[in-house]
């Protein structure tokens, strides 16, 4: 047993930063759950009608339906109470990450030191850091996914490890752990494909490693990697593991080019990840994870879902963060054509895969088992939360 | 507790998002909404400071700063935390309200 001191666990806000936190994290449940409601409520009664009326159809797509909204009142309060609530979370974690930086990093370089779970931290100083991530602090979250304040810092890790946690905790289905999204797929794989034996797998845009760490759970036997371009999250995503006993690879690397041979992977994943790549980079990517999987291999990827398989309505609600919260590529992503665009980057129609997998740790054994092995399509919006779309192909 | 050796940034890289035609207007709801905020983090210093008043008879900052919701108190905290901001913005909802009883 290591008594190396765990990143993820010991920041202690105090009384009012604590009770900061938890305020973010009910506003937000406030207006994703029961204002979103609302806003829709109004589209459907008044603002949807209007708009036949003068057109003699309904809206076409989600661009027609924002245009239309814009400058209802709900909408604009609607939008500014998130995009608020999306700053204070940030702001609700950083005193006590400040305050607590050199504690962090110390524990941070002692686990890198002692390495007691045999996982590993291979960090590129050169690594070229997208522009998508370098103009724009995406979600809002200031000093994004890779700035560094100070030497071996791990800053952006923590920002970003206890934000989401505010993030998320007011959301029922997302309370109850970390990795919910590589918790649902890993287990989804394991009960779909029994025979499926993976020796190694990747995650891609593994930012601080919540959603590496299920794989390794789910398959103990495997090798399981990481790559992001954000070194403190890295850092801290390394620290967090080895503390924890996981032991997991990170590297510090573009998922454009990861450096890894060919036929090397046998399962490559990522969860919210390409929404945040300009669409000519995650091309790129596409190609570079059938290069790097192994024959029989499999890619599968959790993202929103596209903008074909949802209704103008929802399109117009996911698009937002496209416009307000640093993601600029979000949009354009959804309004691929997923099929053709998997099969320009080698992914065949006929081994393409798009499922969308309940929520692991919210759904009835039962149900999550009857999901994965009689293969029934949900059809439950991302929204709600309980799903997740994942799409990819075998090699 | 350690001297600060970093400051962390509060603005985000990008253009700040508005919402209303007079930005003004997106400055004074970013204020309320943090001081709607500082208003709910108030009621919580207050609900502790009588719940360990109620069990020691005494005040200690020490106590307050340790002090930890346990399951059943959080589940309160949380109910009026969401109950309050059900009031605070009401006006946001009453149009969608008016509608549906239409």
């Amino acid at each position: 047993m290591s008594n190396i001191r765990n990143v993820g666990e010991m920041v202690e806000s105090n009384h009012d930063e604590y009770n900061r936190q938890r305020f973010v994290s009910i506003l937000r449940k406030r207006v994703l759950m029961d204002f979103a409601g609302d806003m829709k409520t109004i589209y459907q009664k008044k603002v949807e009608p209007n708009f036949e009326k003068k057109n003699g159809r309904k809206p076409k797509d989600g661009r027609e339906i924002r245009k239309a909204m814009l400058h209802e009142p709900v909408f604009e309060g609607w939008s500014s109470l998130r995009y608020n609530a999306q700053l204070m979370t940030w702001w609700s974690v950083q005193p006590v990450i400040e305050r607590s930086l050199d504690e962090l990093i110390q524990a941070a370089k002692d686990a890198k030191a002692a390495n007691p779970a045999g996982g590993s931290l291979e960090l590129n100083p050169d690594v070229d850091v997208p522009r998508a991530i370098t103009e724009l602090d995406v979600h809002l979250m200031p000093g994004c996914f890779h700035t560094e304040y100070t030497d071996d810092d791990v800053a952006q890790g923590a920002v970003y490890h206890y934000g989401t946690t505010v993030f998320s905790g007011g959301l029922p289905h997302r309370r109850i752990t970390k990795g919910g999204v590589a918790s649902s797929i890993a287990n989804y794989l394991k009960l779909a494909y029994p025979d499926f034996k993976p020796e190694r797998i990747l995650d891609m845009g593994c930012t601080a490693g919540a959603n590496t760490t299920p794989y390794k759970e789910v398959y103990p036997d495997a090798e399981v990697h990481g790559i992001d371009v954000g070194a403190p999250l890295l850092r801290f995503g390394h620290a967090r593991a080895e503390a924890e006993g996981m032991a997991l690879h990170f590297k510090q690397a573009n998922a454009v080019e990861t450096g890894y041979p060919d036929n090397h992977f046998d399962i490559i994943t990522s969860s919210f990840f390409f929404h945040e790549v300009s669409v000519p980079d995650t091309k790129k990517i596409f190609k570079e994870c059938h290069r790097i999987l192994k024959p029989g291999g499999l890619m599968l990827h959790m993202e929103l879902p596209p903008s074909d398989l949802t209704d103008p309505y929802y399109n117009f609600y996911l698009d937002w963060d496209a416009f307000y919260n640093n993601e600029p590529h979000y949009e354009k992503f959804r309004g691929l054509d997923f099929p053709k665009t998997l099969a320009q980057c080698g992914f065949k129609e006929d081994k393409q895969m798009m499922v969308r997998i309940p929520n692991f740790a919210s759904t009835p054994p039962e149900e999550f088992k009857a999901v994965a092995t009689g293969n029934e399509t949900l059809r439950r919006d991302h929204g709600n939360g309980a799903v997740w779309f994942t799409f990819g192909g075998w090699k | 507790m350690s001297e600060k050796s970093v400051h962390l940034p509060l603005r985000s890289k990008g253009k700040r998002a508005t919402f209303y035609k007079d930005p003004a207007v997106d400055q004074l709801f970013a204020i309320i909404t943090m001081l709607t905020q500082e208003l709910s983090v108030a009621f919580d210093r207050i609900e502790t400071v009588e719940r360990i008043l109620d069990k020691n008879g005494v005040i200690s900052r020490a106590d307050i700063e340790a002090y930890k919701p346990d399951e059943q108190e959080e589940t309160e905290r949380t109910q009026r935390r969401d109950e309050y901001i059900g009031r605070i913005f009401n006006i946001l909802r009453q149009e969608a309200e008016a509608l549906l009883d239409s």
